[in-house]
């Protein structure tokens, strides 16, 4: 059974048919209680795609948006203002990459998460609360609860966001690069607290990064995400193992690693494009050491193995040498 | 062989009204020919504190900083104006470190126009070497910083530190704010330039990773004091500070089999301005003893060529 089911989610910057696009015919599936890493450069589109499932783009993207969005057999793209406030926080809820963005700097961490709990039907809310913060290990969690988040570390504040963001017990969290402001040894933390959190909530997790550590750490599954399209998709071991797309190939083996030293990494040529700049056919052509007269195309996404995909006119014959 | 820059026993405390903050205290290392030493540590450590003690936009409150055997503080007029055209620096963000106003020809030009002594047309010609020395080209010298990618805006500003021919880069987590396949191009032109150039390098990075890639030697840095140093390879594999212990746990490999952290660190960084007595990082370390929380462990030397400040490690403790 499919949690969350995007068909062919197309973004434009307006409603204009000829404006740049971010998001282009993407499809992707999440199934209960999995963790799908959403991989990608900046300007991927990738935390569109996130935005979109919850409607919070804004309205020039909005207004450019169409295909569907499937929760519980309903289109997320059709919703109106009460199912859309239905639908948010207690369904799906949303860890950023800033928690200072998240949390309303003037009120108490307490009055955030009652806020969230009275929203999910509780009356016990300061104890509740409590429990929240004991749950997210938070230290003292009952003196806790007056601070204010400019006095928590960055750590600290994404576990409050984490504890507002699963108050209602959601079936899906989509975490947008919820690590990347943190330190090494927070990074770790959080990203095994998150896990712990999972366990216990059976919650789904969408997960934006561009950190294929983070991505091997927490994820079973992968989507790669290049110039607005998917471009690769399997689960966590073959894509690190077995990747095909040319794309994830090369930008896995430019990731350095504490266990050797060459004295070169390889690279991908060129930068991405930018938005409106996006080249013809496959977008990675211009870049891609493989490419021939047939990526002036646009390859669709091809099943190489039973959950494994690729929209790459090489893919099958990589497969065949 | 002597050292282009070191630091001896290096410390700034701010005075703050929550009363002083040890940004960084006793920290001595040495900068020689040819050579990457790289600096690790997490925010808040004092990598941009030594930083800028270095680069003379602060002064030391403990120690001092020499350039070839002489005090900073202590140097000429022309002396100074050698060591700015020596040591030169490229920051992590290139949006906020390149004139947005100015054409890159001009942005070049600065260092060379205030500490060398090259005429008009000697200057432009080292403009146009140096921009193809990082994979740009002569004609973009006439271009503004706005025309080009992250990346490309980079490679601009290592071209602009390498104009003074310096004998030493300080490279600022040059890459940190960089998309992955960019940043391993920085990086393979860093390697590049260095050893064409000859440069010794001083790199700052919070991840372990890229300085394995980069350098030869490690120092690591917890709270502003230095708890370990040795060969990158050693660092990197063979770690013997619980701190670096964590903080290489903490590096994760682009690989789902990879092992989880054994000792995965407790609680949080402590604030400078209530530093932990004793050991800094007995707060979080799961070895600690009653020694630890009471008395500071010396660095001390080991066969290998590296140093590690812990009483565990060098009582044979664990």
């Amino acid at each position: 059974m499919t949690l969350l089911s995007i068909r062919n989610l197309t973004v434009r910057l307006g409603r204009d048919a000829l404006a740049p696009t971010i998001l282009e015919e993407v499809s992707l599936d999440v199934m209960p209680g999995e963790t799908l890493g959403l991989v990608g450069e900046s300007g991927s589109g990738k935390s569109t795609l996130g935005m979109s499932v919850l409607r919070l783009t804004p309205p020039r993207l909005a207004e450019g948006t169409s295909g569907e969005i499937l929760w519980d057999g309903r289109d997320i793209l059709t919703m109106r203002g009460r199912d859309l406030r239905a639908l948010r926080g207690a369904e799906i809820s949303m860890i950023l990459q800033d928690p200072m963005a998240s949390l309303n700097p003037v009120f108490s961490i307490g009055s955030q998460l009652t806020e969230a709990l009275r929203r999910a039907g509780r009356s016990d809310l300061m104890q509740a609360a409590e429990a929240a913060l004991a749950e997210v290990r938070i230290p003292s969690p009952a003196e806790r609860l007056r601070s204010y988040p400019h006095q928590m570390s960055g750590g600290m504040r994404q576990r409050v966001v984490s504890a507002i963001g699963l108050a209602q017990e959601p079936r899906l969290i989509i975490c947008d690069e919820p690590t990347t402001a943190l330190d090494a040894t927070i990074q770790y933390q959080f990203l095994e607290l998150l896990r712990a959190l999972q366990g216990a909530h059976g919650m789904a997790m969408l997960f934006v990064t561009h950190d294929f550590g983070v991505v091997a750490r927490i994820c079973d599954r992968v989507a790669v995400m290049y110039a607005g399209r998917i471009v690769e998709t399997g689960p966590v071991r073959e894509i690190f193992s077995n990747p095909r797309h040319p794309y994830t190939r090369a930008l896995l083996a430019a990731v350095p690693s504490t266990s050797t030293a060459p004295d070169r990494l390889p690279v991908i040529e060129g930068a991405p494009p930018s938005i409106g700049n996006r080249p013809g056919g496959c977008a990675f052509h211009p870049r891609c050491p493989m490419a021939g007269p047939d990526c002036q195309r646009q390859p669709p996404m091809e099943r190489l193995a039973p959950r494994h995909e690729a929209a790459c006119w090489r893919a099958r014959e990589e497969a065949a040498a | 062989m002597n050292a282009i820059l070191s630091t001896h026993a290096l410390g700034r405390t701010f005075r703050t009204r929550g009363g002083p903050l040890h940004a960084l205290s006793d920290v001595s290392i040495d900068c020689m020919p040819r050579h990457s030493l790289g600096v690790v540590g997490e925010s808040g450590c004092g990598k941009t504190t030594l930083n800028r003690l270095i680069l003379m936009l602060d002064t030391p409150t403990e120690g001092e900083v020499r350039f070839k055997g002489k005090p900073l503080r202590m140097l000429s007029v022309a002396e100074r104006r050698a060591y700015r055209r020596a040591v030169q620096p490229v920051f992590q963000n290139p949006y906020s470190s390149l004139n947005p106003r100015l054409r890159v020809r001009r942005i070049i030009r600065e260092p060379l126009a205030a500490n060398t002594d090259l005429s008009g047309p000697q200057i432009d010609a080292r403009v146009d070497e140096v921009l193809e020395a990082v994979g740009l080209t002569a004609r973009d010298a006439n271009r503004l910083p706005a025309e080009f990618s992250g990346g490309q805006r980079q490679r601009i500003a290592i071209a602009r530190a390498l104009a003074s021919k310096p004998e030493l880069m300080l490279l600022d987590e040059p890459v940190s704010s960089q998309d992955i396949s960019i940043r391993a191009q920085i990086l393979n032109v860093l390697t590049e330039l260095r050893d064409e150039y000859g440069l010794a390098t001083l790199f700052v990075s919070h991840d372990l990773a890229t300085v394995r890639f980069m350098c030869d030697e490690v120092v690591v840095i917890y709270l502003g004091r230095i708890v370990e140093h040795g060969p990158a390879n050693l660092i990197c594999t063979a770690p013997r500070h619980p701190y670096t212990q964590a903080l290489l746990a903490a590096t994760l490999p682009a690989d789902p089999d990879a092992p989880a952290m054994a000792v995965p660190p407790e609680g949080e960084i402590p604030s400078p301005l209530a530093p932990p007595p004793g050991c800094a990082y007995h707060t979080r370390c799961p070895f600690a003893r009653e020694i630890c929380r009471s008395v500071r462990p010396r660095a001390e030397a080991d066969e290998a060529g590296g140093a590690v400040a812990c009483h565990m490690v060098n009582q044979g403790g664990w």
